[in-house]
């Protein structure tokens, strides 16, 4: 058997600067490929939205895309694609982050574009209605016209948490998204879209010296602002299990998501949580595919694991973890939940055998250098581990953490997905 | 309407970039199998590809989709080691196995740590030439099949390309997008194994070896795991060319009770990229429809907000490829969306694209195409394709030249060859009723 761990380590090089009016700046340079990514985050995502104005964070995200004072709507994509350049915005519980991938000729121009953005936005009614129109039908595409309506993002944090910005829809409801106003973008671009608030990564063929320089020109002079304070999200373990079974029109085959809230995550139960998650998930050596796919022939396909829409550890108070199955139309749920809950009983009782273990966590080292290695993946990696950890270069102490965790570690974490914490939905064909 | 948008004049201008294609090394051995290698040192990873000429093309006839089976089949284990002990064996190399069926090539891939490369090739190697077919287990590869077609089914963007591909290609094979129930019933261990000896032979099959690998350590290993190899002998079987063009075709309507949106796919044959026209061709999707700030997204998103991502797309297959345009938008607007994409598709071919426009086209193709290539994957996929269409590795280097020398004579006559031509292939997927009222006044006949 081939059981000996084999970590090599995420020693990327990073340099890390930072300008006086509090933007980080984090830089790996990589030269193999004449191409560079770049992430610009800032911390505020969907679970810090006002009230009453559920989508809102992701609604004001594709607002950055639509013109500024100094490059009007249309410029940004122009600038962007002319330089053999992608971009992309995406806005995650706490986070929203925005990437784009070019040439290496282009870093400047890219600099350039993201302070201009930084600096001011054109605040005008036609574009905020033009991108309503454009959200709804991106809510209608993913959600309302898809079979399943990611149920699993959408639904289920509001059977497993209690708060409401641990609970509430990100994609937001129709009403609060007509609901919003100039106003509030005006007040949340102010609040949360300031330089002390963002962390600028670029990773690739670029030279730490020139970005740190460029960034002091284009966004040396954005003043910074008081941050609002951040919102305390920790929730402890349910107490209860919430269980609903709800038809889906548009579905053929059922599926079942369940959902368990984590502990805060500086809990040394994070990294177990994490081996847990890809040991019961990933692939056909996991758990569930073994014994819910191919031993009882129950389900057809498995996803999910700890953490799932930041990654990692990177996340605020408290997240969620994710197991989502989609199953035959001859399984009862029930039957299919219980088996669920009896695979992650196993690993409580018996822990886990060091072979299988080990064998895990090299798959787990393997897809962190499958995912850092896309450029603009790498720079969002680090602004993640700088936003999170404090530090960018806290992404080499993950190996680490990963190699200390032991199988009794990981049979302790099992405790955290009891049924009794769990909050479970499942789908199924038909209508009501 | 995309004129008057020009760039800030204080924004940083671009030097030109010189393209330099990765490095790849290639050798064949004596039993045919050809294996191209990219040596790369980013990530201490190597992707293993193994393809093989054997996909949906290559069904026998009345048993469409067959290659996904005999794909998802092949996970079920070989002669020597169970579907758990190659899935354990390749975790233990950071890997995990994956197989799938396309158009026309095969695939069994891997991504690993470089460092156990010789396990990840000795299992790919395994998994292709000694594949156990296990009757229980694949019994249970038929079942899922069944709910995955299932599943499938209620899928909007799945139903429009499935009538899409049959509009444009008929009786051919590319066609064929999934197995038919028919198909999946048919299947057999026997029909499996009859299969896979006939298609999976090294003469039809390229091995690319892309990471943090050396040549003259590969070159050893890949003997030891493919040298004994010997496959069925007959030459591949050379596919009749597609249809070039449509002679006339009435819009489809997919009936989808309960739709909120209407998926719109609309397209015609097109030549694969050995085409002398390729470049242009590639030049002129892109202004159309194939990057964000394209004339089809400024307009159907940007300006009227009728769609989330709309966006058009040119595929190649080495005998016939397919230009398409698609857009996922609500159904009142359905027929004004339909208008908006026949408008910008005429205009592509009757009047000129602005230099500014071929500039930013060849800037984005150039780009992108870098962009593909920075990761093992990514480059496998490229020389992948290329070795389908009978390209060598350095075509890679060739394409960027060729799209950088297009003009606007060479897009508009592109566009009116291959992307505005009279004839097109037009579905629509959604709630009947509504979807046919809205349509109606654009294509008389739905």
């Amino acid at each position: 058997m081939h059981n000996a761990g084999v970590s090599p380590g995420l020693d990327f090089p990073i340099a890390s600067h930072t300008l006086a009016n509090g933007l980080r700046v984090i830089v790996s340079e990589d030269r193999e490929a004449p191409v560079f990514g770049l992430c610009l985050l800032y911390r505020v995502g969907s679970r810090g939205e006002p009230r009453g104005r559920s989508g809102f964070a992701h609604l004001f995200e594709h607002l950055m895309f639509e013109g500024t004072p100094g490059a009007p709507k249309g410029v940004f994509d122009r600038a962007c694609e002319s330089s053999g350049g992608n971009n992309n915005g995406q806005t995650r519980p706490d986070v929203t982050i925005y990437v784009e991938a070019a040439p290496a000729a282009a870093l400047e121009r890219f600099l350039w574009l993201e302070a201009d953005r930084m600096a001011a936005l054109t605040f005008l009614q036609e574009t905020l209605d033009n991108q309503r129109d454009v959200v709804k039908e991106e809510i209608r595409v993913n959600i309302q016209n898809d079979p399943y309506g990611l149920f699993e993002y959408g639904e289920l944090p509001k059977a497993t948490f209690d708060k409401w910005e641990n609970a509430h829809d990100g994609y937001g409801d129709f009403h609060d998204l007509d609901a919003a106003t100039l106003d509030d973008v005006r007040s949340f671009f102010a609040s949360f879209y300031r330089p002390n608030n963002a962390i600028l990564a670029v990773a690739g063929d670029v030279r730490a010296a020139e970005v740190f320089a460029g960034c002091e020109r284009h966004f040396g002079g954005i003043p910074a602002a008081p941050l609002p304070p951040a919102p305390d999200l920790a929730e402890p373990p349910r107490t209860a299990p919430v269980f609903t079974i709800s038809k889906a029109p548009l579905a053929n085959t059922p599926a079942l998501a369940a959902g368990w809230r984590m502990p805060p995550p500086d809990h040394p139960d994070v990294f177990p949580l994490l081996v847990l998650g890809e040991l019961l998930h990933s692939g056909r050596s996991s758990r569930l595919v073994r014994g819910l796919v191919v031993r009882d022939e129950l389900a057809t396909e498995v996803w999910g694991g700890f953490n799932p829409f930041q990654g990692n550890g990177w996340y605020e108070g408290t997240t969620i973890f994710l197991s989502k199955i989609a199953f035959r139309r001859d399984v009862p749920s029930a039957r299919l939940l219980e088996r669920l809950d009896g695979e992650i009983a196993s690993i409580a009782r018996d822990g886990v055998p060091d072979d299988e273990l080990a064998r895990v966590k090299t798959r787990i080292v393997s897809g962190w250098f499958a995912a850092l290695e896309s450029r603009v993946e790498r720079a969002t990696e680090l602004a993640h581990a700088e936003a999170f950890g404090g530090d960018a270069a806290s992404v080499a102490a993950l190996p680490g953490r990963l190699a200390a965790v032991s199988a009794g570690d990981v049979a302790r974490a099992a405790a955290w997905l009891h049924p009794d914490r769990r909050a479970a939905i499942v789908k199924e064909p038909g209508t009501a | 309407m995309n004129d008057g948008i020009a760039l800030p004049p204080d924004l940083p201008g671009l030097a030109e970039t010189e393209f330099e294609a990765p490095p790849v090394d290639f050798f064949t051995l004596p039993n045919g199998l050809e294996v191209w290698v990219a040596p790369r040192r980013s990530v201490p990873l190597a992707a293993v590809q193994l393809v093989v000429k054997g996909g949906r093309a290559y069904d026998p006839p009345g048993r469409p989709g067959l290659a996904g089976l005999l794909a998802a089949a092949l996970k079920e284990g070989t002669a020597a080691r169970s579907a758990s002990d190659v899935a354990d064996l390749l975790q233990s190399a950071g890997g995990e196995l994956g197989t799938g069926a396309g158009d026309e090539l095969l695939a069994c891939r891997t991504t690993g740590l470089a460092s156990k490369l010789d396990v990840l090739l000795d299992v790919v190697s395994d998994v292709v030439r000694h594949p156990a077919f296990p009757e229980r287990d694949i019994e249970r590869v038929k079942a899922n099949a069944r709910e995955e077609l299932a599943t499938e089914e209620s899928d909007p963007f799945f139903l429009a390309d499935r009538a899409f591909r049959s509009a444009l290609f008929g009786g051919h094979p590319y066609a064929t997008v999934a197995p038919t129930p028919e198909t999946i019933d048919a299947v057999t261990p026997g029909l499996l194994r009859a299969e896979a000896a006939s298609r999976l032979s090294p003469r039809r099959t390229l091995l690319v070896v892309a990471g943090d690998v050396r040549l003259q350590d590969v070159s050893p290993l890949v003997g030891r795991s493919f040298g004994s190899w010997s496959g069925a002998d007959d030459a591949v079987v050379r596919l009749a060319p597609a249809r070039t063009r449509l002679d006339g075709s009435s819009p489809v309507l997919v009936p989808r009770p309960g739709s909120v949106q209407a998926n719109l796919a609309v397209g015609a044959p097109a030549p694969p990229r050995t085409s002398p026209d390729a470049a242009a061709l590639q030049i002129a999707v892109t202004i159309y429809g194939g990057a964000f700030s394209s004339r089809l997204v400024s307009n159907l998103r940007e300006e009227k907000g009728y769609t989330y991502s709309p966006g058009a797309g040119w595929r190649s297959l080495p005998a016939g490829g397919r230009t398409q345009t698609i857009a996922a938008v609500r159904t009142e607007v359905a027929g004004a969306a339909l208008n908006e994409i026949l408008y910008e598709l005429r205009r592509m071919a009757t009047t000129d694209v602005t230099e500014e426009e071929l500039a930013r086209a060849k800037g984005f193709d150039a780009g992108r195409l870098l962009l593909a290539v920075q990761t093992n994957a990514g480059l496998a996929g490229e020389l992948a394709d290329q070795w389908l269409h009978g390209l060598p590795p350095s075509a890679l280097g060739e394409r960027v030249l060729a799209l950088r020398s297009v003009d606007a004579a060479a897009v508009r006559r592109a566009a009116r060859l291959h992307l505005a031509v009279p004839s097109l292939a037009v579905v629509a997927v959604g709630e009947e009723a509504p979807l046919r009222k809205e349509l109606a006044p654009f294509m008389p006949g739905i």
